[in-house]
């Protein structure tokens, strides 16, 4: 796709954005606002993941951290949701470090479960610390406030998810077409080539974690702004399998992949949860189906067409050009 | 410029290399050989640093190379391309090689890594400036190598021998002072490993560089360079001239066995 497109889709996806807060009612605009959150966690997975080719079913865990600092600055220590949500990022990737510095020497599965333990262990610490966190009875968070005006209504607090979507997209792709993302996706597809070209693995290992870290850490303060309440559940090892199967939905190391993905699945959860198990089912089987049909995830649909395009015609070509004689 | 000494390194029982010495002058073609397992491709891991060497010394230009890190070699302008191709699947032709300038970038200069890092996120003027550079230096290159017309191309879709050539390039961007290059005619016909010994004379004329190359083509070998180094079991069993080196016998004992008479005397 030539860039001018690229520019033209993006410019119209932010316009149909902005008027769906106008034009839809205050339920689906939350079910947007909590697509937005998780597309933003699924922009900093498919950082490492899908670029850096880091698997982490952990991730879960950083938007925990995320959400607990920006919940606890706000209502213990009166900081303002501005400042309290760079905070999130930070702190979480703060954590980023601490265990991007071990995963350095596992890979594949080995990283896949100590990814888990991380998930696992940041829940019940929540869980336990009941003194600051409130436990498993949860925490409420405040309705966040910029200067003097507090967004207190779904409108304004989808707003708000749909500005730090753009900006946390745009920093995304920025950092993919930089030197940056070039790094990471070399140490993915070959590490000896990576290091003979300079790149230490150590570093750009533990930038990867610390990187993912902070988008998680930015969609944990705002699902809380957006919620108004956390508690552990709401940051499981079912949240982090769900951010995984956005990412492969949505088409690893694809960035409107994310945000395709987010969007479809949210709905899908959100929507047919009246359905109880049956969704599950429906669940599971819509994974395979994309996995098989659009095996580079839906992000990548547009080049997918192109190619079976060709494919149809090619075949048309060859079934009533008339054979040659070999 | 490049000296190695008394290099050692056993794999296990197996004696990979054994008290290796050899030096390669600046701008020099040496052409290392010898039969399969000879520990040829192990020495250039020494160099890369990817092995660690049990005794012996690698200085590069005054650098003691045995304090490096692998990533930090290219710093030193020591680049490489390997046997079995390494190219980033994932990566157009042009990205390929714009990872090789990686060590150029304010990214792969910082100390932190985080200057360059917000400059990249927030798309800077200096960020886009010097992408911009960059690009037209890798498109120089590729250019140079004849593979403008593939630059956008996934790196992966090109037939063996353009993807080679890809490697090349990737290594000659960072404009090295020492080439290693193994099997760099592995797999290519007599005619195209004619026009790579061309293409490897206009590098060195070109980018100035010393190029040490492990190669099992002998009439490129032979044609090529000026100095050849024979390794066997781990061991340098001869070195000289290209014909210095036909005409000894313990090269011709090491490829084609002992003659039988010698043995039946």
């Amino acid at each position: 796709m030539s860039a001018r497109w690229q520019a033209i889709l993006w410019g119209g996806a932010l316009v149909a954005a902005v008027a769906a807060a106008f034009l839809l009612p205050n339920y689906y605009l939350y079910l947007l606002g909590l697509s937005g959150v998780w597309a933003i966690a699924a922009l900093g997975l498919n950082l490492l993941t899908g670029y850096a080719g880091q698997i982490s079913i952990g991730h879960a865990g950083f938007v925990a951290i995320g959400a607990y600092t920006a919940a606890l600055l706000q209502g213990k220590a009166g900081v303002p949701f501005l400042l309290a949500l760079p905070a999130a990022g930070l702190v979480s990737a703060g954590v980023g470090v601490l265990l991007g510095l071990p995963a350095l020497r596992l890979s594949g599965p080995y990283l896949a479960i100590a990814t888990l333990g991380f998930v696992v262990a940041v829940e019940q610490v929540f869980d336990k610390w009941s003194t600051l966190t409130g436990g498993f009875q949860g925490l409420k968070v405040p309705r966040p406030s910029i200067g003097p005006l507090v967004l207190a209504d779904d409108r304004s607090l989808y707003l708000l998810v749909v500005v730090l979507v753009g900006i946390m997209t745009w920093l995304a792709r920025n950092l993919i077409q930089s030197p940056v993302g070039r790094a990471l996706l070399a140490l993915r597809d070959s590490e000896p080539a990576a290091q003979a070209a300079g790149v230490s693995l150590t570093r750009f290992k533990v930038l990867a974690f610390v990187l993912s870290a902070f988008y998680g850490g930015i969609a944990g303060a705002l699902y809380g702004a957006l919620v108004g309440f956390i508690s552990p559940p709401d940051f499981g090892l079912t949240v982090s399998i769900f951010l995984v199967s956005v990412m492969v939905v949505g088409g690893l190391a694809s960035v409107p992949g994310m945000l395709v993905g987010a969007l479809l699945l949210t709905l899908f959860f959100q929507r047919l949860s009246g359905l109880r198990d049956l969704r599950s089912v429906l669940y599971g089987l819509g994974l395979i189906l994309v996995v098989i049909l659009a095996p580079g995830g839906l992000g990548r649909l547009p080049s997918l067409c192109r190619h079976l395009a060709t494919q149809v015609r090619l075949s048309l070509i060859r079934r009533f050009s008339t054979p040659c004689p070999d | 410029m490049l000296t190695i000494a008394h290099l050692s390194l056993a794999f296990g029982g197996l004696q990979a290399l054994h008290d290796v010495g050899f030096d390669v002058a600046a701008g020099e073609i040496v052409g290392l050989i010898g039969p399969n397992g000879a520990g040829k491709t192990t020495l250039l891991n020494c160099l890369s640093r990817f092995y660690e060497p049990d005794t012996g010394s690698i200085h590069f230009a005054g650098t003691d190379l045995r304090r490096c890190k692998p990533h930090e070699v290219v710093r030193l302008g020591i680049a490489r391309t390997f046997q079995n191709l390494e190219l980033f699947a994932g990566l157009s032709v042009l990205d390929n090689v714009l990872v090789g300038c990686h060590v150029t970038t304010a990214l792969g200069r910082s100390r932190t890594s985080l200057g360059p890092l917000l400059a990249a996120g927030w798309r800077l003027p200096s960020a886009r400036q010097e992408e911009q550079a960059l690009r037209r230096w890798a498109l120089e290159v590729l250019d140079f190598l004849d593979l403008s017309h593939v630059a956008a191309w996934p790196a992966v879709a090109l037939p063996y021998g353009l993807r080679k050539r890809v490697e090349l390039a990737r290594a000659l961007v960072v404009r090295p002072r020492l080439l290693l290059l193994d099997e760099p005619a592995g797999g290519l016909n007599p005619q195209e490993s004619q026009d790579l010994a061309e293409l490897l004379r206009r590098i060195r004329t070109t980018f100035g560089c010393a190029l040490l190359l492990v190669e099992h083509d002998m009439v490129l070998v032979m044609g090529l360079c000026e100095r050849v180094i024979v390794l066997d079991f781990g061991r340098v069993i001869a070195s000289g001239t290209p014909d210095e080196v036909q005409n000894n016998p313990a090269v011709i004992e090491a490829y084609l066995g002992a003659p039988e008479n010698a043995e039946s005397r």
